[in-house]
């Protein structure tokens, strides 16, 4: 079985790519019409998952409804999700799933887990993309471990070989809305597609990399604020901007100091590793520019 | 009240064509009997009912309730509901089958032993032994099995009105299969089982599970307390609720 009875009730929705199952639900109602499933239910939490794909939606109440798509496999579609209501999609739970169930594991060398909750949040979803409008605090993390190829320079020679990382990016907002890849597919880089937070946005980020030529790990720490954060990971360049009071804190890896700016746009590769920050402000302008990572 | 019981003169006739056996017709034609043996007791002066005792073969059958009786042996007492003759008790034992057509659809119980009880309004079964009831309703292009060691039915008191099966309760251990009329089925399992035809509900109490497949999109339940299941007018699932 791909997932286990944990108490409550489990409700399983089967399809050849793998199931959608609602459980630990102490009471729940569901109606079907046509190709969706009304599901409501209450529990501690009530988890909706797609355990093949690393995807868990929960929250103490859950009103969903879920679809069957034309391949017969189930989304939610859009749904309600009160207290403690979290969204996660972790790589390692996908390939825990799939080895269970006997199926074969999809080739990556990192692993990713990313999670926004919130007390509660509007979900609406298709396969490929989940966004959550959240009115109150959420917390949006994501982590990822492995290793990886990298060409880097170092005095002058150019070195190419596997870095092994670990990284966690952890962002708090007022309130907002983000959109994540639901599933674990390997053509996506990251889960994390895009967002929009309001105020007051906390940013901070801890990174460990060793690789050619590195002795120890290198060390990246970093923390930001500012009125408002959004990012966009979908596009070949991604960013995250910053604007409104914004303080960007670092004792090591991008920069020592603090830089306070009006704005601050930082872009990072599709492992989320820092590139370049550009910060900008008046009635001083600062820009900072420094290669992060690797390449 | 006298108490012989012996073949009664009345119904000679009807015995003679059974070659062997016992027949009866009542007067109406509205219920018969027939066995290989049968012993029938002359009801007391002032008094309508006539009591009988059936041995091997038994069929017995109540034309106006749309009721048929087959078993090893069957005790019980016919009465009269205004101009109609009807069995008012039967206790069928040995390989029961108890048939209730009403209203486009039939219903048939059959289990080791059925008790049946005419209420007025209507009739109650209580069964023993390997229950079975299917139904079958030409109408919906709907069928479903309930399976269980014990438990009872309440039956309309018409052949032609009504659900014909209107409740069913199986206890210690049941299991119900409905065929969807566009395709697909779904099982569920509990302790106990009671299907309500009026308010169109199956419920299932202690260790529940229910299980869709084919065209059925229900899916599967498991490690739910108390389900209940909401069918629609064609009888399929349309909803549920559930408690762990």
């Amino acid at each position: 079985m791909i997932s286990l009875l944990q108490g409550g009730v489990q409700l399983r929705l089967d399809s050849a790519k793998g199931p959608l199952i609602a459980r630990n639900a102490q009471h729940h109602t569901a109606q079907i019409e046509g190709d969706v499933y009304r599901f409501r239910g209450t529990g501690s939490p009530v988890i909706i998952e797609r355990p093949w794909q690393g995807a868990v939606l929960s929250a103490n109440q859950v009103d969903a409804e879920i679809r069957a798509l034309a391949d017969q496999t189930f989304v939610v579609q859009q749904g309600s999700f009160v207290g403690s209501a979290s969204v996660v999609t972790d790589s390692d739970a996908a390939d825990a799933a799939l080895k269970a169930a006997g199926k074969p594991l999809p080739s990556r060398t990192i692993s990713e887990r990313t999670e926004v909750s919130s007390d509660r949040f509007n979900y609406s979803g298709t396969e490929q993309e989940g966004t959550l409008v959240a009115p109150g605090a959420l917390t949006t993390t994501d982590a990822s471990h492995g290793t990886r190829e990298v060409t880097r320079k170092i005095n002058g020679q150019q070195l190419t070989g596997p870095e092994a990382f670990e990284q966690k990016w952890t962002l708090v907002g007022s309130s907002g809305t983000v959109a994540i890849d639901p599933g674990q597919s390997v053509a996506v880089k990251q889960r994390l597609r895009k967002g929009d937070l309001n105020g007051p946005v906390t940013l901070h980020l801890t990174r460990s990399a060793k690789g050619p030529g590195d002795v120890a790990a290198r060390l990246t720490a970093m923390d930001a604020s500012a009125d408002h954060v959004a990012f966009d990971f979908t596009g070949a360049t991604r960013t995250i901007t910053a604007t409104g009071h914004v303080v960007l804190t670092s004792d090591n890896g991008v920069f020592k100091g603090t830089v306070n700016a009006d704005k601050a746009v930082v872009t990072v590769d599709e492992n989320l590793n820092v590139k370049t920050i550009d910060t900008t402000g008046e009635p001083t302008t600062t820009t900072i520019h420094r290669l992060g990572g690797g390449k | 009240m006298t108490k012989s019981y012996r073949f009664l003169p009345l119904f000679a006739a009807a015995m003679a064509a059974a070659q062997g056996g016992f027949s009866y017709t009542s007067s109406a034609g509205d219920v018969t009997l027939n066995a290989r043996s049968g012993l029938v007791e002359i009801p007391a002066a002032g008094s309508s009912v006539y009591k009988f005792k059936l041995r091997t073969g038994v069929t017995a059958r109540s034309r106006k309730d749309g009721i048929v009786i087959s078993a090893s042996e069957v005790t019980g007492e016919l009465t009269s509901r205004g101009k109609d003759t009807v069995i008012r008790h039967a206790v069928a034992t040995g390989g029961v089958r108890l048939v209730k057509t009403a209203n486009g659809s039939t219903n048939t119980i059959t289990g080791a032993r059925a008790d049946y009880t005419d209420q007025g309004s209507s009739a109650l079964v209580v069964m023993s032994g390997g229950v079975r009831i299917t139904s079958n309703s030409s109408v919906k292009r709907q069928m479903w099995v309930i399976t269980g060691p014990s438990g009872q039915a309440v039956l309309g008191p018409a052949a032609r009105k009504g659900a014909g099966l209107r409740t069913a309760t199986i206890s210690g251990g049941a299991r119900v299969d409905l065929t969807q009329p566009r395709g697909g089925n779904v099982t569920a399992t509990g302790r106990q089982l009671t299907l309500d035809q009026a308010a169109r509900t199956v419920t299932l109490s202690g260790g529940v599970t229910v299980k869709g497949s084919g065209a059925s999109s229900f899916g599967t339940l498991q490690n739910a307390q108390r389900a209940v299941l909401r069918l629609n007018e064609k009888g399929e699932v349309v909803a549920s609720e559930v408690s762990s």
